[in-house]
């Protein structure tokens, strides 16, 4: 009976729609409710259909835990709640609640009146489903019902990111979502405390296999082109997304800016999300990193000294300027506006994200040497100017994972959000270095795992305090190596024998109409007698 | 569990300070400085003129020395360099003893450095972030303005000031002398020159915050969880949880403190305090439309935000061109730190929060150029701007603290008001939904509520506690029998035996007990018993010793019987190797140098014990 059960519906060997339902204790708790991107019918959602007891899912799932504002983690929350009819607790942190909607809003948006596609959920149905949401602060352990815990951890990755410890009973795990375990320019490293006696930790493997060397190296490298090309009279386009890297990138150039005193040359914010996210940014400074934090009175980091808004008319000025604009892959929207306009100059530099999808321009930037890429139908791009693919990424390296695991130490490892044969390798090498049974289950797969059990009995003060006090012992050995017993009388003394092996002795009393009950030995009689009287 | 209320306190400004004493750890609950009695002190003159009289002719000596009911002149007041007064009987505690400090609101603070300066001071400070670093910024504040009074009075000499001479003391004004030396010369202990700067940042370091909701656990025995208390921000209601569970534990932390549960400011502030507000705010703008100005000075951080929301909108209703002015050496940073911590805030600034606007109006106040933020009085910003300013300004001045600067901006207020802002905190009618929300086993509360809260204990799950101050009252641990989580691995390892008359079985326990987060666990050992000691699992009925003779012969022992002390058998064994068996009422020793022997004999007890 003691156990967990996890059924993952979700970045079970893929990257996208995360989203693992577990069962502990009796308890279901689903983690992240994502939707995936690449897909656009009915793959796009978790299969909500095999959790038991589908009909009610009120009734099936104790509560959904949401570790940070990504799509790929929220983005079927609303289409959850609101059109699968799920009524029960939702726990994030607090910029994970005051982001998401800005991340939902967008992506219904582009969905909905870009591409003309049939909504999914509407603006009200993100407005409702945020409403049920409780915000949870980092280490803030909640009782979400008599025998369920749960704490959050910062997980770095973006803002407000976390990984969720979940206790039932006898039983816990970890839940990590994604996490970064070195620090960047505005958040912190993964923290979580050791010794939480975990079952089960259940972890992503973006980057099962890559080992990053240092960041400071691709910093300066992305500065350096940067810098080269404004010199030049250039422009520079960075396609990004609009929350985390656009801030963290920032961060980066505004300080730049600052030691090389590059104040004519203006860095632009293009859309108003972004803008808007530097608000959210600016009060939630609490969650960023120790060093942005405390900042916060004498000049708040997210108050960007060199940043201007943009206007569309701007784009042909002249000189040199840079360019924050989104969408990240270029798929269109502003950025592939920009890129049309500034990609023939070969003066200019465009920056690409670490990760495009397939089909993106972005991508096809990536793929190759391209010098005349095709936009639309009518429209060909004659690129001439400088690409420059940026290497941050928000998630933790192979080794970080390894350290993770082993400084957790769980019983077992499921691992998700990664590609499969990466995944593999990391299993393998979990199993084998630190010799701890791990999984990697693909989508809709079911992971059992044994937790072991604690029968709850009484123990009476005197036991306890015998166990607790250190119970060095010394006793005279009254045979002491060859020596004649005979001349324990002639004044040799005995020799002192000390032993101190912490170990909790006592009896064991099982009445049957009782708990049982762990008694001192001096106790046993007493407590045998005091049954006697009453029976 | 020991609770020894050390000094009653006063209000918001001076909260109670307790000593409790839970399964032998100290805890400190607050320390804080007696800033009231502060006002001993003379404020730093203003005018040349007053400076005069700082040097008491023997005139003005003898007329002092005619103490009569007259009351306080300015003349009175000591003029010196001021100390400041902490809780005089905590210097009856040794500093070493104290395990753990808890503070629950900045004010509660104010006399840490005092503590963590000395050397034997090993305590942990648990504190939530907010109250910590608010605490610290009133702290640098009082520091800052500590700095007029050695400016004006230059470095002090001896280390002994003069007014603390008992003939000096017997000289002051009756009211002042029982100001500082208490009843019977007691609090005179208690009176500090104020720490430094760098005493109030060793003092910071030393505290473990806590987040909301954060459980914190001391010595893996006792968990200290911070909730909010719904008076200030970072507010904690200290909930506690310890190894021998003893009966009452986190929930009395909670109630000594006579703190609500709930969650911050503003909104939930109740009806009364609103009202408050609402008056304080018609009388200031009431003021402010003749012409006058209007002067508030606060510690109390919430307040004042609720106060700068209120008075903006008042003035915008009532077409107020005011300029409103905060002076604080920290006011800029109190201002932007209350507009970074929304886990802390009531559910209306939360809102703000998720709408993307900022948690504070006094954000919007400060870009609109209604609200100006001055670090001190005489700072050339403020004074510029005084000159081009007319009548007709509202200045809100962040201390309590009776400062020379305080006292000047008093002296320019000849047609001003100044509001005193005096709260209750004792909110007596929130301490009977707390008890019902906690259910606490056991409630203490202070003598004087004895008859002003009537809680009858029929109604209430709880047993009342009355203390007063300086009376250590125990509390007895209800709790006998503990709860411990047995593996059952372990579990199937035992080997029971029925008793005989009865339905009971027994069984040797043999485990690891780990204490962890207040919980006990009992393991299986891991590594194989080293030990020659063996242990058998527990047998009835007493060891014949003639029986266990006979058997010992059948097995080819022999040894012979010696009867030492009174109810101790003893059996010599000398073939075939040298051993001795001693039979205790209660247990049975076998001692042998050869370890198959020792077996061989343990079993032979053994089997004479279970009657074969």
């Amino acid at each position: 009976m003691a156990g967990i059960e996890c059924l993952v519906l979700g970045a079970g060997q893929e990257v996208g729609k995360s989203c693992v339902i577990v069962t502990i204790g009796g308890k279901r708790i689903m983690f992240d409710c994502g939707m995936h991107m690449g897909y656009l019918d009915e793959r796009r959602y978790p299969d909500f259909s095999r959790i038991p007891n589908a009909t009610d899912f009120t009734k099936s799932i104790t509560c959904i835990i949401i570790t940070h504002f990504h799509l790929d983690h929220i983005g079927a929350l609303p289409y959850f709640t609101e059109v699968c009819g799920y009524d029960g607790p939702i726990y994030m942190t607090y910029p994970t609640k005051a982001l998401a909607p800005l991340m939902l809003e967008d992506y219904r948006k582009v969905m909905v009146d870009r591409r003309g596609e049939e909504e999914q959920f509407s603006s009200q149905n993100i407005v409702d489903c945020l409403k049920k949401v409780t915000a949870v602060d980092l280490r803030q352990t909640v009782k979400v019902d008599d025998e369920l815990e749960i704490r959050g951890y910062y997980a770095g990755h973006v803002i407000g990111a976390a990984m969720f410890y979940a206790k039932v009973k006898d039983s816990a795990l970890v839940y990590t979502g994604d996490y970064n375990m070195t620090p960047d320019r505005h958040l912190g490293a993964a923290s979580i405390d050791k010794f939480l006696h975990l079952d089960l930790v259940i972890s992503e493997s973006t980057y099962a296999t890559t080992v990053r060397e240092s960041k400071y190296a691709r910093e300066r490298e992305f500065l350096k082109v940067v810098h080269q090309c404004v010199a030049n009279g250039g422009k520079v386009l960075i396609p990004t997304f609009a929350l985390g890297r656009a801030q963290e990138l920032c961060i980066l150039l505004d300080d730049y800016w600052e030691r090389m005193n590059l104040n004519n040359i203006p860095i632009y914010f293009s859309a108003g999300l972004t803008l808007q996210a530097n608000m959210y940014y600016k009060m939630l400074i609490g969650w960023t990193s120790q060093k942005v934090k405390d900042s916060y009175a004498t000049r708040n980091a997210f108050d960007f000294k060199h940043v201007c808004s943009f206007e569309r008319s701007m784009l042909n000025d002249r000189g040199p300027c840079v360019l924050f604009a989104t969408p990240g892959m270029i798929s269109g929207g502003f950025s592939l506006e920009v890129f049309k306009q500034w990609a023939p100059s070969e003066i200019n530099l465009i920056t690409l994200p670490g990760y495009c999808v397939a089909g993106t321009v972005g991508h096809k930037l990536m793929s190759g040497k391209a010098t005349k890429i095709q936009v639309d139908k009518e429209t060909q791009v004659d690129v001439r100017c400088k690409i420059h693919q940026l290497s941050f990424s928000p998630h933790t390296d192979s080794k970080g994972i390894m350290d993770l695991v082993k400084f957790l130490s769980p019983k077992n490892v499921i691992l998700v959000h990664g590609e499969k044969p990466k995944m593999a390798k990391l299993k393998g090498k979990i199993e084998s270095e630190l010799g701890i049974k791990c999984y990697d289950p693909a989508n809709n797969d079911v992971v059992h795992i044994t937790s072991p059990h604690y029968v709850k009995i009484d123990a009476t003060k005197a036991f306890i305090e015998n166990c607790i006090n250190p119970n060095a012992k010394s006793f005279d050995s009254k045979v002491e190596g060859t020596s004649d017993l005979s001349s324990k009388g002639t004044g040799s003394s005995p020799v002192k024998e000390t032993y101190d092996k912490r170990v909790a002795e006592g009896i064991l009393v099982m009445d049957k109409t009782k708990r049982p009950k762990a008694v001192h030995q001096d106790e046993l009689l007493s407590v045998l007698q005091v049954k006697r009287t009453q029976t | 569990m020991k609770l020894t209320l050390l000094c009653k306190g006063d209000g918001y400004h001076f909260p109670p300070c307790y000593m409790l004493d839970l399964c032998g750890f100290h805890i400190l609950l607050e320390c804080p400085l007696d800033l009231s009695a502060l006002k001993i002190f003379s404020p730093i003159p203003s005018h040349c003129n007053q400076l005069l009289n700082v040097e008491t002719s023997s005139d003005e000596r003898m007329r002092k020395k005619q103490k009569t009911e007259r009351p306080i002149e300015a003349k009175d007041l000591i003029c010196a360099e001021p100390w400041y007064k902490m809780v005089a009987n905590l210097h009856l505690w040794d500093l070493s003893f104290i395990d753990i400090v808890l503070i629950s609101s900045p004010m509660g603070m104010l006399g840490l450095p005092f503590l963590t300066r000395a050397k034997n001071f090993s305590a942990k400070i648990y504190a939530t972030e907010a109250t910590t670093r608010i605490g610290q910024l009133l702290m640098e504040d009082l520091v800052a303005m500590h700095l007029e009074f050695k400016q004006f009075f230059g470095p002090d000499g001896a280390g002994f000031p003069k007014w603390m001479r008992l003939d000096e003391i017997e000289l002051l004004h009756d009211t002042l002398k029982d100001i500082l030396m208490g009843e019977n010369g007691a609090a005179l202990g208690g009176w500090q020159p104020l720490y430094s700067a760098a005493d109030v940042k060793d003092c910071i370091q030393k505290f473990k915050t806590l987040k909301y909701a954060e459980e914190a656990c001391y010595n893996d025995t006792f968990v200290i969880k911070a909730c909010s208390s719904g008076l200030e921000i970072g507010g904690m209601v200290g909930t506690g949880d310890d190894v021998s569970k003893t009966s009452q534990d986190n929930e009395t932390i909670a109630t000594v403190k006579l703190e609500n549960e709930e969650k911050i400011i503003s909104s939930c502030e109740t009806f009364e305090e609103r009202e408050k507000i609402a008056f304080i705010c018609s009388c200031a703008i009431d003021s402010l439309k003749q012409g006058g100005s209007v002067l508030i000075p606060f510690a109390r951080i919430g307040i004042v935000l609720q106060l700068l929301e209120e008075i903006s909108v008042y003035l915008e209703s009532s077409n107020l061109e005011v300029p409103i002015f905060m002076i604080s050496t920290v006011a800029e940073e109190l201002l932007a730190y209350t507009n970074i911590v929304p886990e802390w805030l009531c559910n209306q600034c939360q809102e703000n929060l998720y709408s993307g606007d900022a948690l504070f109006c006094h954000v919007e106040l400060i870009k609109a150029k209604k609200l100006h933020v001055f670090p001190a009085i005489h700072s050339i910003d403020f004074l510029n701007f005084i000159m081009n300013e007319v009548a007709g300004t509202l200045h809100c001045v962040c201390s309590s603290l009776e400062s020379g600067g305080l006292v000047l901006l008093f002296t320019c207020f000849d047609d001003g008001v100044v509001i005193p802002i005096h709260y209750l905190f004792w909110r007596l009618q929130k301490i009977q939904p707390l008890l019902e929300i906690l259910q606490p086993k056991c409630v203490l509360l202070p003598e004087v509520l004895r008859l002003k809260l009537p809680i009858s204990e029929s109604r209430s799950h709880s047993v009342l506690y009355y203390y007063s101050e300086n009376e250590t009252q125990s509390i007895p641990s209800s709790r006998k029998d503990f709860e411990i989580s047995l593996a059952t691995n372990l579990a199937f390892q035992l080997r029971p035996i029925m008793m005989k008359q009865e339905s009971i079985a027994i069984a040797r326990l043999n485990g690891k007990l780990i204490v962890d987060h207040g919980n006990f666990e009992l393991d299986i050992v891991k590594e194989p018993d080293k030990s020659s000691m063996r242990q058998m699992s527990p047998q009835s009925g007493s060891l014949d010793l003639n029986i266990l003779l006979a058997a010992l012969h059948t097995k080819g022992i022999n040894g012979s019987l010696q009867q030492e002390a009174d109810k101790v058998g003893m059996i010599q064994v000398y073939e075939p190797e040298k051993a001795l068996i001693e039979v205790h009422a209660m247990h049975t020793i076998v001692s042998a140098d050869d370890e198959t022997l020792a077996a061989l004999l343990f079993e032979v007890v053994s089997n004479v014990l279970n009657g074969n």
